[in-house]
This record gives structure tokens, sequence and C-alpha cells, in this order.
């Protein structure tokens, strides 16, 4: 009999089996166990297949249904109408109901999905087939409200990661068209979403909560430039100071959650948007321009307002980094991070005094935003390879890049600054290259020679 | 509660939501006073993008004396035009940044201040001490039926587009009818 079909990822195992055993490392028993395993979960693959077909399938004859109404749609009588919008939502929330009772839950998960898609359709169709045209947002505020219910009553994670999409988007358009900033309604489905998320132990919604954060908070600072509501440059400084501690409070956070079992499923997430949190405004304070544009258009709201925010966000940061070393000798951590400290005190003092320059030292605090830029990032690549976190990682190269190409293009300073700045930063990290392999070296070294002992 | 059970709420949930927005559009359809409006072109040359309709009113650009106190509105506040019935169109007597009180046989149109400014309009010659605003009344679109659009499009240089609408006690508009030379092309029903 013919032997079947096996994977790439198979026939690799077997290979590395094959030395695994000979190292002693894996028993003979246990490979043939191992690649029973594989063999058997590749044989269930088809079904795995049947499910992928049969979802294609069900969005290609859906999408069919679709064309053919939109084709025929001026022919058919509202009442019609209104039963295929009714009889669509209906049935694919029974269609759910049964795939749930069968223990199918992909498919009961895809066709919730799909309920909640339809619902924001009926509700946007039964607008056009009314002719209502009234404040949009309101619409997505509704179809919101509809996944929630969805997400809760399911349960459903996509129909979660999908309300928060949508109150995002509901709160964008309220923002960004209708200039009502900040919108802090946004913070209700957002929080409610948050008890989801902690009640079914939900991470790929966590992920979508922390990204329609960052989402959130960047478009009230894009909206102030142009929103009716004008905010001067010196508050969109302000605003950008504030997320960067905002960020590392939230990254800090991330971290200290690790040492909860009952939190530390969250922690992933909660790090990486603390990440890029601090980094993407970090990133937006490099531009000299922004610092420029503050001598012409400083504070309009209140120096007072963001003293106050400021020295909140930098005590909270402060709490935090107290909790988490509270038990921690400091001279016990690489250099890397004992650096955070100076980092942190000298990002503090920047942010301070850059509240009250009104603009008048704006090359200084460019040059200082763009060396704490690339100190920040290069940190984020340090600590993501020294716990191994490729994410983070690749979070600090990206930044690195974009910073750079952002500095090369930038036509504010000359290109021999540009070529200073360079080659002083260049020759600074050769310098902390060189170090930092000696120091770590030196703790490989120490921690081989305790292993042996 | 079983999984069905759960689901079958849900559905009745969403259900009555959307019967929601059909009913409250019906109420104002129904109790509403009938008012019809004169429209003009947005642009010649796109009024109609498919069978989507645009619509632009006479009312959507008022000119705002300075006693009113509707001068000191700005983007996406809301604005309350009193109407008087006119031969054939509604026409703009007052506006107000609060709900007032009309006076008999006249109705309150609630509208979104779009644009606000002193700009002078240089086609209508008005002095450029007037303030403008653009309003927008949740009545600008109206969707017709396919290939149907042309004929709307261009019409003959002897047909005049109007619009009737009807407007509850809150201020607020639906499209009750699109009218050609005073004559329904378009009505709007319930089913």
């Amino acid at each position: 009999m013919a032997s079947p079909r096996r994977s790439a990822f198979s026939k690799r195992l077997q290979s590395e089996l094959l030395v695994w055993v000979q190292r002693g490392w894996v028993s003979r028993k246990h490979q043939q166990s191992i690649l029973d395993y594989v063999a058997q979960q590749e044989h269930r693959s088809p079904r795995s297949l049947t499910t992928v077909f049969a979802l294609m399938g069900a969005l290609l004859f859906g999408a069919g249904v679709i064309t053919f109404f939109a084709a025929n749609w001026a022919a058919i009588p509202k009442l019609a109408k209104l039963a295929v919008l009714l009889g669509a939502l209906g049935g694919s929330y029974a269609a759910g109901a049964y795939c749930l009772a069968r223990g199918r839950m992909g498919l009961a998960q895809g066709l919730l999905l799909l309920g909640t898609i339809l619902f924001g359709a009926n509700i946007f169709l039964i607008a056009q087939i009314y002719h209502i045209d009234s404040h949009y947002p309101n619409g997505i505020l509704l179809w919101t409200s509809g996944a929630f219910a969805t997400a809760a009553l399911g349960p459903s994670q996509p129909a979660l990661a999908a309300a928060l999409g949508l109150a995002t988007l509901w709160s964008g358009t309220e923002m960004l068209h209708f200039g009502r900033v900040p919108h802090w309604a946004f913070f209700a489905p957002w929080l409610f979403a948050l008890v989801l998320v902690y009640r079914h132990r939900w991470l790929a919604a966590l992920r979508v909560a922390c990204w329609g954060l960052l989402a959130w908070c960047f478009m009230v600072s894009v909206a102030g430039e142009w929103a009716d509501r004008r905010w001067g440059a010196g508050d969109q400084v302000a605003l950008l100071q504030v997320y960067v501690f905002a960020g590392i409070a939230l990254y800090i956070l991330g971290r200290g959650m690790q040492w909860y079992p009952r939190w530390s499923r969250f922690a992933p997430p909660v790090v990486t948007a603390g990440a890029v949190w601090a980094v993407v405004a970090l990133y937006a304070l490099t531009f000299p321009r922004l610092h420029h544009a503050v001598a012409g258009d400083p504070i309009t709201s209140s120096l007072v307002l963001w003293l106050g925010i400021t020295v909140l966000a930098l005590a909270i940061v402060a709490a935090l980094m107290v909790w988490r070393y509270w038990n921690t000798r400091l001279a016990t951590l690489p250099l890397y991070r004992q650096g955070a400290f100076l980092w942190l005190i000298v990002a503090g003092a920047f942010a301070l005094g850059d509240l009250f320059s009104a603009g008048s030292y704006g090359t200084a605090f460019a040059i200082a935003y763009n060396t704490l830029a690339f100190a920040g990032v290069i940190w984020l690549v340090m600590t993501g390879a020294d716990r191994g976190e490729p994410r983070v990682v690749n979070l600090g190269f990206l930044f690195f890049a974009a910073i750079l190409v952002a500095r090369y293009f930038d036509t504010f300073w000359s290109l021999l600054d540009r070529s200073y700045f360079f080659m002083l930063g260049g020759g600074l990290l050769l310098l902390a290259g060189f170090f930092i392999e000696r120091s770590r070296r030196r703790v490989t070294a120490r921690m081989a020679a305790r292993g042996g002992s | 509660m079983k999984p069905s059970t759960r689901l079958a709420f849900l559905f009745v949930l969403q259900a009555l939501a959307l019967a929601f927005i059909i009913a409250d559009r019906q109420w104002t359809l129904a109790s509403g006073a009938r008012v019809v409006l004169e429209t003009e072109p947005v642009d010649p040359r796109s009024l109609f993008s498919g069978d989507y309709v645009r619509l632009r009113y006479k009312i959507s650009r008022l000119a705002i004396p300075e006693s009113s106190t509707a001068r000191g509105l700005g983007k996406h506040d809301d604005i309350y035009v009193v109407l008087a019935p006119g031969d054939p169109y509604w026409q703009p007597v007052s506006m107000h940044a609060a709900m007032p009180v009309a006076a008999p046989g006249r109705i309150v149109l609630r509208g979104e201040v779009e644009h606000a400014g002193g700009a002078p309009d240089k086609l209508r010659r008005v002095p450029v001490e007037e303030w403008h605003v653009s309003v927008r009344y949740g009545i600008e679109s109206y969707f017709v039926p396919e290939s149907e659009g042309r004929t709307i499009e261009r019409p003959a240089p002897d047909e005049k587009v109007s619009i009737r609408v009807a407007v509850d006690t809150r201020g607020r508009a639906a499209i009750q009818a699109l009218l050609v030379n005073g004559r329904e092309k378009y009505i709007e029903r319930l089913f």
C-alpha cells in the first residue's frame, strides 16, 4: 500500500528526530510517538480543508446572492427587501446556533461574524430604502452596539474584535469629520470590551483593543490640527510628550503583568502596544519643524493644564517603575536597563522644559528628541534581543529605519548638519556595540561558570 | 441559557433596533407638516452619482443678518430655520441658534451648519459684511431606481424638480415625495 503523502514539516521533523535520538535528547519510543502524532494531525487536515472550502463556498454563494439582489434591488418591493434583510440576519444566527449546539465552533464563529456584518449592512440598506441621511456616525454606533451584543451573547471573539474596530471607526468619524475632539464616549464600549476580554480570556480581541486605543489617541492629536476646535502646535507637542510617557507606563504595566498568573496571558499585547505608543509619539517629536512651529503657534489651551497632565504622566511612570523594581537591586540589572532610568529622567526634564520654552529653543529640543528617539529604539532592540522577543526587536528596527529615513529626507537641517548627526550617532553606536558585546561575553561566561559549578 | 435561546434573543434585539429606525422615520413622515422645497443643482455635471441623488436646496445656503442668534454659530452646530409658506416653495423667514416657537402656519426646520463665514458671494453680489452659513438638513440624498435617475438628471428646460418633505415637531425632516413640475414622481410609503 502506498504510504500517505507527508508534509515538508513531517519530513523535516523525521530527519531532525534522527539527530535528536542520536544525541540522546529523545528516546526511540518517543521518536515514534512524535511521528505518529504528526501523522495523525496531518491525516485530520482534510477535515479542516473541508471547513475552509465550506467557508469559501458560503462566501462565494453569499457574494452571488448579494450581487443578484443588488442587480434587482430597485424592482423588489420594500416589504420583500426587509424580509430578505431580516431573513439573512436570522438565518446566519440560526445556522450559528445549530453549529454551536453540534460543537462546530469554528464555523459557528464564522456565522456569528457574518451575522454581525449583516446587521451593519441592514442598518445602511434600511437607511437607503427609507432615504435616511442623518448623522452617519450614529449608524456606526448602532452597528457597534449590535456587534457587542453578538460578542456577549455568542459569545464570540471575532464579533468583539469587529465591535472594537467599529467603535474606533465611530469615534474617529465623530472626531475627524464632526470636530468632537476628544471624543470621550469611545471609552464606554472600549472598557466594556475589556470586561469581555478578561472574562473570556480573549487575546486577539485584546490586541484589537490596544490598537484601537492607539488609533484613537493619534486621531486626537491629528484632529487638533485641522478640526474646527483648533489646537496650537504647542498643544500638539505637549500631547505627544504625554503620549510618550503614557506608552512607557503601559509598557511597564505589561512587563509587571507577566508576574501574575491571572494576567500574564494578557501581558505581550500590552507590552507591544505600550512600546508602539511611546515610539510613535517619539517619532513625531523628532521633526524639527514641529518644535519650531511652537514659537509662532504656542499652547492655545492652558499651560497649567498641560503641566499638570505631564507631571501626572511622569508620576505614574515613576510609581510603576518603583512597583516594577521594588525587590530588585539595580546594580544587578544589565547596563542597558540601568540606562533606562537615566533615559526617563532626561526625557522627563526635556518634556517639562519644552512646555516652558514656548518654542524658543526649537532646534535644541529637536536634537534632544532625535537623540532620545534613537536611544529609545536601540534600547528596544536590546531588550527584545535580551528577552528573546522578536516582535520587540523588529519594532525597534522598524522605527530605527523610520527615524533614519525621516532625518535623511528632512530638509530642515542642511546636508552637512545631517552628516554630522549620522556620523556622531554611528560612532556612538559602534562604541556601544563594542561595550555591550564585551559585557555580554562577561555575563555569559559568568553564567556558564555558575552552570558548571 | 442555551446557545439557540441566546442567539434568538440576539436576533430579536437587533431586529427591534432595525424596526426602530423605520418606525422613527415613519413617525416623522406621518406626523410632520408638509413643506415643499425648491432644489438647485449641486454641480450640473454630476448631480447624480449612479442612482444616488445628491440634493441641494435654496435654503442650503443662508445669509444670516447681524441681529440673528445664529450669527455666532460654527461648523457642526445645530441651526433652526423658520419657514413660511410660499407659492409654491416655502421660504426662510428667520434663523436661530435654539429651537424657537414658530408662529401659526410656519414650521421650524432643524439643520447642521456645514460651513460658516463672511466671504461674499460674488455671483449673488451680496455685501461683504453679510454672514453666510451652509446648512445640511438630512434630506440631501435620495435613492432612485436604476436608470431612472438619468431622466431627472437632465430635466427638460420646462421641468422643475422640487422636494416635498415632512417636518416633525422636533424640526427633523424626511423626504416625502420628489416632484417634477409639482407632480409626484416618487412618493415614500412604509412598504
